[in-house]
Parts: structure tokens; C-alpha cells; sequence
């Protein structure tokens, strides 16, 4: 509402308001289509004035709504000191002018109404100029409520989701200045859309009463006004075996409702879940339990199994609830297995998956041959099973399969086969009878060999053409850490572990295991297959696995909004109730949006980078103060995991490059140190980035980063390695934030050694990446001063007074995020 | 980073002398003191078990050779040979022979007993039966498959002895619809030979519904 005023025609129009002589009214204004609106801080709205064409026409905006009768003109505004006057411009021929009002992000707006008129220059009248209808606009804020404390600074971390049994609080930082000595009753409430707020504003608090709260005056920082405000009873989904409740999690939204009376008042109330597909926060039901083949009706269905076959390589087993007939369509997840095992080994996930309503085929596979093969089979055996519904299981699957949302997860060279198999789908060099790429939601690999490289061109491996590439799939990736099979070793680019991720261009996302083997990941008994210290067993990988792939379909099968927080928060903080944290076990996850999200690149290294150093994708300019700063492609260059300062992405198996293409991936990004001698940095500074992008239409800043293995900066401190990043705005204001404060850190590498396979000297295996997202808004907590529409440097700080004294880190996909 | 696997292959290739292979093929006898040193690693002999022929009224395709032949005839065998060597593994395993033609691996053979189908009317004295370079079967083309066999004769892979195969083949021509019935005779004799690949067995012996 701060548009630059023409001091000289608003003169002239505010002169010409006092004139004595009545107005008829001939011209209509509107805010966004109407003469009452609400709006958000931050947001714009229409506006639109409807008059004669050709008129000039100003915008009168006040604090009240009048009317004022000013010697003998009746105007629809208070006409207070506070009265701006902006003039629009002409009414163009179609008699209608419009404009977008910017309304300015300040939390403290929150509740004020603004008022407005529009006056327009018209000689036809006997005043001369003609007065619009009044109009308002409610400013509100919409701000993240619920979450859980924190030891440092940000102080709090708002979340989507929270276990059953698990305490939720509520905060809210002093910025949000209408809160200030009020008292108010919270609310938590059964989650409502945003569409069914605007018609249903009652209040029933879900935990039986509301609970009444004082904002304390004068307070300085978001622990004075954090409250909790469940002890771990509010109700997850329904988790009594034979319950039929298969929500990932219950949606609660949360009120304050300061006018206490029981009912959401919009423009006064502070509401977190306004949104049409997010509640407030959720409440997960432990992910892990669920039917398993000794308990098959342990989960919310009870589980039936059936094999079969339909020829050659077409044997099958599926998994549905037992009650499908009365379920309507569920989706279809498709297992393939690996190289010398079974289609029946994969009890431990399709028992689970099927109690929680999914039906679940696992197919014979020809892998031997290789995975070009293993993914016609996969191609085969899915379009024989939708193609012969009727007549598998009696026929009692028909009609009940959602061919349109599918999974494919494969394990080994039944992994590198569903990604051949999309690929093939993708070349339109397999044309289904049943089903379409478009109906493929989800490929998942577990511990993948990468027998097609980029496109398949490799004569060594066939040079079919049939590349090991996803391409637009939203793609997962397992790694077994302690794999002895798919091994990971730099010599050997068929078993890199991250090349079929790196090549995604959809979502794309990766869980990585520590202490687990290549023989974890079935249940098909014997050996592991596992080389690596602490090793845990496939009991507990089993654990890990079950609750962590119900979250990973239901995210990109359901849309559950409230399992995607298992996907790429730090294990160490927040897992799937049930999921084991001892014994060795350590977890990390990757997770990345598309571009199709909205989100801005800051840097992801790739080509511009990497002959630019200093300029990043975005076109930001980079300032490294850091050592041994290398940008280039992740790529372990000399064929094992000694460290060796020739080799500066030591420990990365994420890019492979021949000389002459990018055979099997193309993964840049940077590499650097610090000794712990002094602090270091490296900046990036958006002024002249290409769409300098407004931080305050984003959510998160993410980014991934690893520990390089084997690195003497790395072996030195082998635990969570922590640095600090802060936001900058054009007025030097700036705010910094610990990634290690919501838990966790980035994990030190893996400490297998070379008993199994030979790997160069040293303890350390892949150089491990972990994704790590920091919500904006936790920038300007306790008074930061930062100003979010106006940052514009990211800056990334090491050394001691930053987190970790010293490390060698390699950094990439620094990105701002929608979600 | 190390692709040297074709490059190790083709020079093999070059270091074999062709009338080592010409002369095993003509007279099915073992050649002695004929390695070389392009040889590849040297395996333990398979010892031949059993042996059938076959046919199938339906021809299928053999995904074990990149030029995906049609098959409606050929050997059933059964093998054994070192299980060490035979353990399935993800990556690039040695690929298997009979003569030729590269093997259809029925079974894992963790026994060390492998049940194997091998397209083509050939004599089984003329097949040697060995393990080749590590590669994936449905990449082999018929240069490397030729070269493969000039490999192993030069190290001195041999053919089964007549007398055992007398003793492994049984007379006569089983012909089958499909190779889906052909399959499951071949998963009798993993039941017989390798009984402990239950999952195997058990995966093939479920009921057909089409």
C-alpha cells in the first residue's frame, strides 16, 4: 500500500473532493471481486474500478470507513490523517480498470482493515468527478503454529507431522506483535479445508476443552510464547489390527482464538491449516506396525496372499487386504526382485503394504540374463497381472486395482530393471496392453547395479539402447551401506550406488542404511552380504524399512501431506514410531522437489559452475573464503576411496564421467574445508541473480551436503559434522541458524574398511549426502531484524564459531522450496 | 572408472590361434598343451550329470545372447562345478557356455549343480562346457560368444568325455508344448540335484491360470 503517490494530481483530486456539489454514483470498485475481502500479509488482490471510460481515476485508501460528508460529498472513508491517495490511471474502453495491490509482508498487520474509494475526474458531472461504492480488505496472517521446541536458536521448529504419543506445542515469535498481552483460548481442532473454514468457523477442540493462554507483554523471543499444547493423547489413526483406518496420520488444525468465544473469526483468530490440502500439524500412527506374513492380520486389513503363474517367468505373488471386495480401487506396487533370489522374499514389505491397503504383486524375474531382461519382465509381468484380473484370485482383485497409480520397486538387478523398464516405457520401445508411463506414480530401487548407464550405449553391457535412467519419474533409492555385492567402490561404476538417482528429474529421493547388507533387504534368509562394521542384522533393517516405505507410497501414491515429513527430516529427530535407533543404526535421507514445485535454484553446480566458480547457477556471485574449495563433478577419479589430494571428491560415486559424455550421470557440486584454525565461508549473494527471487515465497531453504570420506579433516572428529548458515538482507540485517538444531548433523561416512571388496587405504566409505531443509521463517525469530522480501545473501558458515571446528564438506542443490 | 573388460577381450581375441578351435571342433578331442597366455582365468571343469534333449511345439526366445534367438530344440543338462563360482551375485558374473551357445541357468546352483538350457542340435562332444568372462549373458553377441569358446579351448577347457556322455544322456526327444513346461521338467531336476533351492522350486510349482 506504499505506491508512489503523483503528489501533483492528488492535489488536484483532493481539491476537487471538497467540492459542495453532490456525486451520483456511476463508478464500482471491487477487491477481488467483491466490496469485502480478506486477505493475506504478503499477498496481492485486484482491484478493480468499473466507470465511464476514458475518466482519470485515483485510489483513496484509509483506516476508517466513514462516511465522511465533506461540504456536501458524502465519501465512503473516514478521511483520517492516515488517507493515501494513489492514482490508478485512465478508465480504459472496456469501462473497467484494474490493478494488483502489492500488500507488504508485516506480521504486525494482522487484524487491520483498510479501507477504500475510488475518484475519478468527470467533466459530465456537476462536480466534475464521480465517487465510488466504499470497499475493505481484512489484513491476516497465517502463521505456522505447531511444532516442537528447540535448545537453540531458532528456538522452535514448526512441523507437519508428529508421532502418536508424542508432545506438540504451540509458539509463535513476538514479531507477530497483535498476540502481545492477549489472552486467548488455543484450540485444536479436527482439521478442516480451507473451504470448509470459510462456512464451518465452529470450534471443538479435539482434546475436549480449549486451553486458555496469556501472551506475555513485552516479550522478546518465541520461547515466551511457546506453549505445549498436547501431551501425546491427541488420537493418531486407528492402529487395532482389523481397524481399516489407513491414514498415514489424523490432520489437526490449531486456534487461537483470541475473541474467546468459541467460534474462528477471520481477521482476528490466528489459524494454522488454512490451506486446502495441509492441516495445521498431524499425528502419524506408528508406520511400523502392520500385517506381516506370521501376522497377517495384525494391520488395519487383514491380508490374503495368493501364487500363481501365467507361464514362463510370468509366477506371481500377490498381497491384498482380505476385505478388498469392499475397498474400491487400491493402488498397485510391483516387486522385482534380484539376481539369484525370489519373488517370495518380499513378505516383510508386502504383507505390510497390503494390510495397509495396497495390493502388492511380486513377479518372477529374469535377471540373470541381465537387467535389460529383468525389466522386460517387469514390463510383462505388470501387464499380465492387470490384464488377467478377472482370473487371478478368483477373479476378486477385478475392478479393484488402481492401474493409474503404481509402484515400481525393484531390489539389485531387479532395481536396475524397473528403471530400465521406465526407460523403455519412456523411448516407446515397450508399448503395455494395460497400462501407460503416465500411470508409473513412484520407481524405487533398492541397492540398484547400473548395468544401462545414461541411454544404454555401453558394448560391454549390451549397448541395447535401454538406459538405466528415470527421467521424469518421481524416483527412490535404498542403500545398503554395508553392502557386499552392489558394493559401491570406486573401481567399479556398474555398482556406483548413486548414479540412477542422480540422473532423476522428477522428485527424487534416497534413505540410506548403515550396517546393512545387500542380503538385508529380502527375506529370503541367509547370508547379508554385508562387509562394514556394526553390522544390524536383517531384523532390524526390516524395522527400518517397513515403516519408512509405507510413508515413501503414501506420500507419492496418496498424496499423504502427512508422510512426507519422514522423507527428509534427520533420522536422529524424527522417524516412524517403532523404527529402531540402536545397534548401530544410522539412517540418512536425500529428498528433493522438481522444478515443476516452484522452487528457485540458488546452485546446483551443474555446467555454468563449473566453468565460473564464481557464479552460480542462479548467476548469484560466490565469495569462497574456505580451503581447498573445488568445484566440479562428483566423481571419485582415481578408482578407490584413498584419500589423495589429487582426488578432491574422494568418496563420491555420484557423478562418473568417461571423457566423452556423461555415460552414467552428471552430478556437480563442491567440495571445501576447514581446519578449525579459523572460521570460513562461502557466500552467495542473489543481488544480481537471474529473478532475484523474494524469500518470502518460499519455505525452505535446502540444500545437501556430505562429509568427504577417509579425508584426515574428516577422520579427525568422526561424529554429526554441523556448520551454520545465515540469510542476509539489502540492509545488512542478518540472521544465522545451526543445522545442527533440529537434530542431527551431516553423518560421518560410513567406516567400512577394505576387507571386503579392496578399497583404497583408510576407514570410510561413499561420501554420504543428506539432505538438510531450514524453514525461512525460522530466520527472523527472537527479533533478527532480517527482512525476509529482501535478502540477498545466503551464506554458509564453517569453523568454530559456526558449528563443527573442522571438516571437509562437499555442498549442492542449494535451492529455496515451496514446501 | 575402469572399463576393461572389452578391451581385455578383444585382446584375447587376438592372441587366440583359430585352428586350435578349428581342430577341437572337428575331431572333439581335448587339445593338450595349447594355452596361452591370453587365456582366461582357469575354472574347475564342470562335470556333465545329466542330459536330455527337448523340443517345443512353441518357439521361445533365448534372452541369454543379444541377438534373441528364436529356440524350439536343444540340450537339457545338468552340471557341476565349483558352487564358489556359481554364486549368484548382482554384478557382472562369468558368463556360462556350452559350446557356442551361451546357457539358460535354470538354478542358482548353490549346490554346485546347475540344470541349464542350451538351444541348438549340436553334439555335446563337440561343446565344451565352461565359464567365460565376467559379462551379462544377454549382452554376448556371436563375436564374443566365438571368442569366448577360442578362449577356453586355448586354456584347455575340454568337452565332456564320451564316456560321460554316455552316462549323463537320455535317449530320446521329451518335446513340450512350451518352454514353460520345458521349465518345469528343468525344475524336477533342481529338485533332484540342488533340492536345498526350495524358493526356486517352490516359485515355479504354482498353479497356471492362463
Amino acid at each position: 500500500m506504499n505506491r508512489p503517490t503523483n503528489l501533483v494530481r492528488v492535489a488536484a483530486i483532493t481539491a476537487l473532493c471538497a467540492s459542495p456539489v453532490a456525486l451520483r454514483a456511476q463508478s464500482v470498485l471491487s477487491l477481488d471481486g467483491q466490496t469485502s475481502t480478506v486477505a493475506e500479509v504478503g499477498a496481492s488482490i485486484d482491484i478493480a474500478v468499473t466507470a465511464p471510460s476514458g475518466l482519470l481515476t485515483a485510489l483513496m485508501i484509509d483506516t476508517g470507513p466513514g462516511p465522511t460528508n465533506l461540504f456536501g460529498v458524502t465519501i465512503p472513508l473516514s478521511l483520517s490523517p492516515a488517507l493515501v491517495i494513489d492514482v490508478l490511471g485512465v478508465i480504459p474502453a472496456g469501462g473497467t480498470l484494474n490493478m494488483d495491490l502489492q500488500i507488504p509482508f508485516v506480521e504486525a498487520l494482522h487484524a487491520q482493515r483498510a479501507y477504500f474509494a475510488a475518484v475519478s475526474l468527470d467533466a459530465t458531472t456537476p462536480s466534475g468527478f464521480l465517487i465510488s461504492n466504499g470497499a475493505d480488505v481484512t489484513l491476516v496472517v497465517r502463521p505456522q503454529l505447531a511444532g516442537n521446541p528447540l535448545t537453540t536458536f531458532p528456538f522452535f521448529e514448526h512441523i507437519t507431522t508428529v508421532n502418536r504419543q508424542e508432545s506438540v506445542h504451540l509458539a509463535i515469535d513476538p514479531r507477530f506483535s497483535y498476540i502481545e498481552g492477549k489472552t486467548a483460548d488455543v484450540y485444536v481442532v479436527a482439521s478442516k479445508t480451507a473451504t470448509e473454514w470459510a462456512t464451518n468457523t465452529a470450534l471443538v477442540d479435539a482434546r475436549g476443552a480449549p486451553q486458555a493462554v496469556t501472551f506475555p507483554v513485552g516479550a522478546t523471543s518465541i520461547q515466551q510464547n511457546t506453549f505445549q499444547i498436547d501431551a501425546g493423547l491427541l488420537l493418531g489413526p486407528d492402529e487395532a489390527a482389523g481397524s481399516n483406518d489407513t491414514r498415514t496420520a489424523i490432520g489437526y488444525d490449531v486456534v487461537i482464538d483470541f475473541g474467546q468465544d468459541g467460534v474462528f473469526t477471520e481477521g482476528v483468530d490466528l489459524l494454522d491449516g488454512y490451506d486446502e490440502e495441509q492441516a495445521g500439524f498431524y499425528v502419524a500412527r506408528n508406520m511400523t506396525l502392520g500385517g506381516r506374513n506370521t501376522a497377517p492380520t495384525a494391520g488395519p486389513h487383514a491380508v490374503t496372499q495368493a501364487t500363481y503363474t501365467g507361464g514362463s517367468f510370468l509366477g506371481q505373488k500377490v498381497y491384498y487386504p482380505s476385505n478388498v471386495a469392499s475397498l474400491g480401487d487400491l493402488p498397485l506396487v510391483v516387486v522385482s526382485h534380484g539376481n539369484g533370489h525370489s519373488y517370495l522374499w518380499y513378505d516383510h514389505i508386502s504383507f505390510h503394504l497390503a494390510s495397509h491397503g495396497y495390493i502388492v504383486m511380486s513377479h518372477q524375474n529374469n535377471t540373470v540374463p541381465g537387467s535389460h531382461t529383468a525389466a522386460l519382465t517387469t514390463l510383462q509381468n505388470t501387464d499380465f497381472f492387470l490384464g488377467n484380473l478377472a482370473t487371478i484370485s478368483g477373479g476378486i482383485l477385478a475392478n479393484h486395482v488402481d492401474s493409474h497409480n503404481m509402484t515400481w520397486l525393484g531390489h539389485s538387478r531387479g532395481a536396475d530393471g524397473v528403471v530400465r523398464a521406465y526407460d523403455q516405457l519412456f523411448n516407446n520401445t515397450f508399448t503395455p496392453a494395460n497400462y501407460t508411463i503416465d500411470d508409473i506414480k513412484l520407481v524405487s530401487s533398492m541397492a540398484p547395479v547400473d548395468f544401462g548407464g545414461w541411454s544404454g550405449g555401453s558394448p560391454i553391457l549390451g549397448g541395447t539402447g535401454n538406459g538405466s535412467h528415470p527421467h521424469n519419474a518421481n524416483f527412490h533409492l535404498w542403500v545398503a551401506q554395508a553392502d557386499d555385492d552392489v558394493h559401491g567402490c570406486a573401481d567399479a561404476p556398474p555398482v556406483y550406488w548413486y548414479t540412477l538417482h542422480e540422473r532423476a528429474t522428477a522428485k527424487r529421493q534416497s534413505i540410506a542404511l548403515y550396517g546393512v547388507g545387500h542380503g538385508d533387504l529380502h527375506d529370503g534368509g541367509g547370508s547379508s552380504v554385508a562387509s562394514g562394521p556394526s553390522l544390524i542384522g536383517r531384523a532390524t533393517t526390516h524395522e527400518i524399512m517397513r515403516g519408512y516405505v509405507l510413508a515413501l507410497v503414501n506420500y507419492h501414491i496418496r498424496g499423504d501431506q502427512g508422510a512426507r515429513d519422514f522423507l527428509w527430516r534427520q533420522y536422529e529427530s524424527f522417524r516412524p514410531a517403532g523404527a529402531p535407533t540402536s545397534n548401530g543404526v544410522s539412517v540418512n535421507l536425500m529428498f528433493q522437489d522438481d522444478a515443476a514445485s516452484g522452487k528457485y535454484i540458488i546452485d546446483d553446480f551443474q555446467d555454468q559452475s563449473f566453468v565460473s566458480p564464481q557464479l552460480a547457477t542462479s548467476g548469484a556471485s560466490v565469495t569462497v573464503n574456505a580451503l581447498s574449495f573445488v568445484e566440479g563433478r562428483a566423481d571419485d577419479v582415481n578408482g578407490s576411496f584413498s584419500n589423495l589430494i589429487s582426488d578432491p571428491f574422494n568418496g563420491f560415486t555420484h557423478d562418473e564421467f568417461d571423457g566423452v559424455g556423461h555415460e552414467r550421470s552428471d552430478s556437480f557440486a563442491c567440495v571445501l574445508s576447514f581446519d578449525g584454525n579459523a572460521d570460513y565461508d562461502v557466500t552467495y549473494d542473489l543481488t544480481n541473480a537471474n529473478g532475484t527471487p523474494n524469500f518470502r515465497e518460499f519455505a525452505y531453504l535446502s540444500f545437501r551436503a556430505a562429509q568427504g570420506s577417509r579425508h584426515p579433516l574428516t577422520s579427525a572428529v568422526l561424529e554429526d559434522l554441523t556448520f551454520s548458515v545465515a540469510l542476509e538482507d539489502s540492509a545488512g540485517n542478518r540472521s544465522w541458524i545451526n543445522i545442527g538444531a533440529y537434530g542431527g548433523g551431516i553423518e560421518e561416512p560410513y567406516q567400512r574398511g577394505n576387507s571386503s571388496p579392496p578399497c583404497g587405504v583408510g576407514n570410510g566409505w561413499n561420501s554420504e549426502y543428506e539432505t538438510i531443509r531450514i524453514r525461512l521463517t525460522d530466520f527472523l525469530n527472537n527479533g533478527s531484524s532480517l527482512n525476509l522480501s529482501a535478502v540477498r545473501k545466503v551464506i554458509f558458515g564453517f569453523g568454530p564459531s559456526y558449528g563443527s571446528s573442522l571438516g571437509r564438506i562437499g555442498l549442492d542443490e542449494i535451492e529455496l522450496t515451496t514446501k | 572408472m575402469n572399463h576393461t573388460h572389452l578391451p581385455r577381450a578383444l585382446a584375447l581375441l587376438a592372441g587366440v590361434a583359430v585352428v586350435v578351435l578349428v581342430a577341437v571342433l572337428a575331431t572333439g578331442e581335448s587339445p593338450t598343451n595349447q594355452a596361452t597366455a591370453a587365456a582366461p582365468l582357469p575354472r574347475a571343469p564342470f562335470k556333465l550329470l545329466h542330459a536330455e534333449t527337448f523340443q517345443v511345439n512353441k518357439a521361445f526366445v533365448h534372452q541369454w545372447r543379444a541377438d534373441r534367438p528364436q529356440v524350439t530344440s536343444g540340450w537339457l543338462l545338468v552340471i557341476e562345478g565349483d558352487a564358489d563360482e556359481l554364486k549368484p551375485i548382482q554384478y557382472l558374473e562369468p558368463v556360462l557356455y556350452v559350446g557356442a551357445q551361451t546357457a539358460d541357468r535354470v538354478n542358482a546352483g548353490t549346490s554346485g549343480r546347475l540344470v541349464v538350457i542350451v538351444p541348438g542340435d549340436f553334439r555335446l562332444q563337440d561343446a565344451p562346457i565352461f565359464l567365460g568372462e565376467e559379462a551379462l549373458p544377454e549382452a554376448m553377441d556371436q563375436f564374443r560368444i566365438d571368442a569366448a569358446l577360442k578362449d577356453a579351448v586355448a586354456a584347455g577347457v575340454v568337452a565332456p568325455s564320451g564316456q560321460a556322455i554316455r552316462d549323463a544322456v537320455v535317449a530320446g526327444v521329451n518335446s513340450y508344448p512350451s518352454d514353460f513346461e520345458l521349465r518345469l521338467r528343468a525344475i524336477d531336476l533342481v529338485e533332484i540335484h540342488s533340492p536345498k533351492e526350495r524358493d526356486l522350486i517352490r516359485g515355479w510349482r504354482v498353479p497356471r491360470i492362463k
